[in-house]
């Protein structure tokens, strides 16, 4: 996925298909959350692992 | 060894039965009045119906008791049963126990799904299930042992109080040169002096060298073990493999085991890392989603949570191999080692702490304003110890917390103790008065609806406050999840058998993270759907985790990916090769529906089971201080304006409060009349004629007690 400058956890998803139940992903391998998707930018080269969903305990 | 004394009171031999397509269609029973050892047959209708597991201690239960019966009486019986599935090495999940009885605290059956080799071993050594009833006048060990083929009956003296040395010492006594062959259930002092002592059941960590405990926590089984005079019920069988099952199709068994084993070998590490940090990556994504329970359930959410997740206790935990079954892919039990408590008996000493899991955390750390991982490792330690439930000691000392800050109690009443939130050496000295049945703490040991009522009686608090803040349903505490936002989970919890324990629905994200199921009727589809599924892994022997816990990378593009329709694919082939019963991912549901309608008329013959028992607490539905409302004003009065209609321009927060609270009672009890309808019950909650029949379970007695509720 090519980087942008401005690029967030929102925008992100927003590009990719099959996601409307990702509400927790791991960005660099910490958890991200999604109230917290918009404010979250992402670095270049960054990894990005979208979590299945959430299940519970 | 300790010093401990075993006399033999009785010893029976017997023939194994032959395992055959998972089953091995005998049921041991051990009375206690009489030392009697009955082994019976399981015939064919009961297998069909009830296919093993809960259904089985269901079954086994409902002949042993009356509606008259009540937890302590002789009557009331402990059963255990894996499941047809239980036993299979390697297939995640696959090794698990089930247990039933009448519950202390909500006087109705509940059932309990724990790891530890117990299950699997009592079934391979010849028996589907075990049921213990009467009552011993003296201190009992129960011993099977499928290698001798021996079933033991000792009085036993001078034995360590506590599950984590009992387990420990009867391990290596009962095969010292191969402790790994020893599953041990124990319950511990504090499920003597409370009504909600758990069950440790134990299997060998051959690579630590150590007795390690999983815990059968729920409603009080502990404490109905205790109260039989029962210190433990160790099962010895040797080798396990593939094979030990006799499985119709051995070459379909391991096709399906290694595919699912596969899977989550290779995504787990992409996804929640559960082999890494068990189910403390929950932490932070409820704390985010308002969903993790603070100050008795008052917020969700809480700054300081971050120093009680996976980031943390990742760290913590020792490295190594953690499943509670044979080769488990998921394998989340993880521990702490060499842990150095601050208080209590074990003070200094080094332990191993098996856990924390999420509930845990949540119930003992935020929701008691404690954000600290090593006090949080320490209530865990002496919880475990003592035999009492992690959740019910969290949420009930949440409650009595509550109460203390609003004054409802006060230091004459808790013995001086200050029980402010966040007061953690306080909350581990009630959790050691607990062991004792001594102090404030054997109030609190009595759970949240008996506090409520001596509270009142005793020390003059408002009731009806209380019942607004008494984190518990049907009599059972609530497990962690804060449930205002989504009416789909209320319902997870007040609908659900036993009490609000989230193992039959957990559907927060669905429904107010995705807004999947916007109308009644959907929400009374998940209802459905979901409870009957779960309900499907305790008939079984099986762990719900590995069906949703770590998803194929495709499951977002099917249509209904909340339900991994790939995996319920593999657990139906599963239940086929081994069973040889051919089923379908559809059969899996009609098979929980009869087992959990019978579950439900059981509540009925208890005197329970009906619309009136599914009640919740208002902090379930909604905001019930002024100071709640205010911290989530934003949310709250979006709603009144919006989906409610209100002109809200001149209400105070009491009327916004009132109003909000009139409307979400509302919703709850529109829900209600919608799932009974979905799941084939009255408007007051009861199966009807129609369902039981269509089940297979319109037994002459199921009858009797609908007709007796006016279900004819």
């Amino acid at each position: 996925m090519p980087w942008s400058e401005h690029m967030t956890i929102d925008s992100l998803l927003q590009s990719l298909e099959n996601v409307d139940f990702c509400s927790v992903i791991r960005l660099n391998g910490k958890l991200v959350s999604s109230p917290k998707f918009s404010e979250t930018k992402i670095k270049d080269n960054s990894k990005i692992d979208l979590l299945p969903l959430v299940a519970g305990g | 060894m300790g010093n401990f004394h075993l006399k033999e009171i009785k010893s029976v031999s017997y023939e194994k039965a032959e395992l055959k397509k998972g089953y091995t269609d005998q049921s041991l029973r051990i009375n206690l009045n009489s030392n009697d050892i009955i082994i019976s047959p399981i015939d064919e209708e009961i297998k069909r119906t009830f296919i093993g597991g809960r259904g089985y201690d269901l079954w086994l239960l409902w002949n042993s008791v009356t509606g008259k019966t009540r937890w302590h009486d002789p009557e009331n019986a402990v059963c255990i049963s894996s499941g047809p599935l239980g036993g299979t090495p390697g297939y995640p999940g696959g090794g698990k126990s089930i247990v039933t009885s009448i519950s202390p605290l909500t006087g109705a059956p509940i059932d309990s799904n724990v790891g530890g080799y117990f299950g699997p071993y009592m079934k391979f050594s010849g028996f589907d299930v075990i049921q213990i009833d009467g009552k011993a006048t003296a201190d009992r060990v129960i011993l099977i042992d499928g290698i001798e083929n021996k079933i033991k009956i000792f009085e036993a003296a001078d034995l360590p109080k506590d599950s984590y040395e009992l387990s420990d010492q009867l391990t290596r006594y009962f095969d010292p040169d191969k402790p790994v062959n020893v599953s041990v259930v124990t319950a511990g002092p504090g499920a003597e002096h409370t009504f909600f002592g758990c069950l440790n059941f134990s299997w060998w960590d051959a690579g630590r060298k150590r007795v390690r405990y999983k815990q059968a926590g729920r409603g009080g089984i502990g404490t109905v073990f205790a109260d039989k005079k029962v210190k433990a019920v160790v099962a010895r069988y040797g080798a396990v493999s593939m094979k030990s099952n006799n499985p119709a199709d051995l070459e379909a068994l391991k096709r399906v085991t290694k595919s699912h084993a596969k899977e989550i070998h290779n995504l787990d590490p992409n996804q929640n890392r559960m082999a890494l940090v068990g189910t403390t990556h929950l932490v932070p994504i409820m704390n985010d989603h308002d969903c993790l329970p603070v100050h008795n359930f008052k917020f969700g959410s809480h700054p300081e949570s971050k120093v009680i997740g996976e980031e943390i206790y990742e760290h913590i935990f020792d490295k190594g191999f953690d499943g509670c079954w044979k080769g488990c892919a998921v394998a989340c039990a993880h521990g702490v080692k060499d842990f150095s408590p601050f208080t209590g008996p074990y003070q200094g000493k080094k332990v191993f702490v098996d856990g924390p899991e999420y509930e845990t955390i949540a119930g003992c750390g935020s929701n008691l304003g404690i954000f600290d991982a090593h006090t949080i490792l320490e209530i865990n330690f002496y919880c475990d110890a003592y035999g009492i439930d992690t959740i019910s000691v969290g949420t009930s000392l949440g409650f009595v917390m509550d109460c203390f800050e609003n004054g409802l109690i006060t230091k004459e009443d808790t013995g001086g103790m200050d029980l402010s939130f966040g007061n953690r050496f306080n909350a581990l000295t009630i959790i050691h008065q607990m062991s004792k049945g001594e102090g404030f703490g054997a109030i609190v040991g009595k759970g949240i609806r008996n506090m409520k009522k001596i509270f009142a009686k005793d020390f003059g608090a408002d009731i009806s406050f209380m019942q607004d803040i008494g984190m518990e349903s049907k009599g059972l505490e609530f497990s962690e999840y804060i449930t205002k936002e989504s009416l789909a989970q209320q319902g997870g919890y007040g609908l659900a058998l036993k009490g609000p324990q989230h193992d039959e629905a957990w559907l927060i994200f669905l429904d107010m993270v995705h807004n999947f199921m916007p109308t009644f009727e959907n929400k009374a589809e998940a209802l459905h759907w979901f409870p009957m599924f779960r309900t499907w892994f305790g008939l079984c022997g099986l762990c719900k985790l590995p069906w949703n816990d770590i998803v194929p990378e495709d499951n977002k593009k099917t249509s209904e990916p909340a339900k991994v329709m790939k995996h319920v694919g593999w657990y139906a082939d599963f239940f086929s090769s081994v069973t040889g019963r051919k089923t379908a991912p559809e059969d899996i549901i009609t098979m929980s529906e009869a087992v959990y309608n019978f579950q439900r008329v059981f509540n009925l013959k208890m005197g329970f089971g009906t619309r009136e028992h599914d009640t919740l607490p208002y902090r379930a539905v909604g905001p019930v201080t002024v100071e709640e409302y205010e911290s989530r004003k934003e949310r709250y009065d979006l709603q009144l304006k919006d989906k409610y209609s209100f002109d809200i321009t001149r209400m105070d927060t009491k009327e916004k409060l009132s109003e909000l609270r009139k409307k979400r009672e509302d919703q709850y009890e529109k829900l209600k009349d919608a799932v009974y309808e979905r799941r084939g019950w009255t408007n007051n909650g009861i199966p009807t004629v129609n369902t039981v029949k269509r089940l297979g379970i319109d037994f002459p007695e199921v009858m009797e007690v609908l007709k007796k509720n006016g279900v004819e």
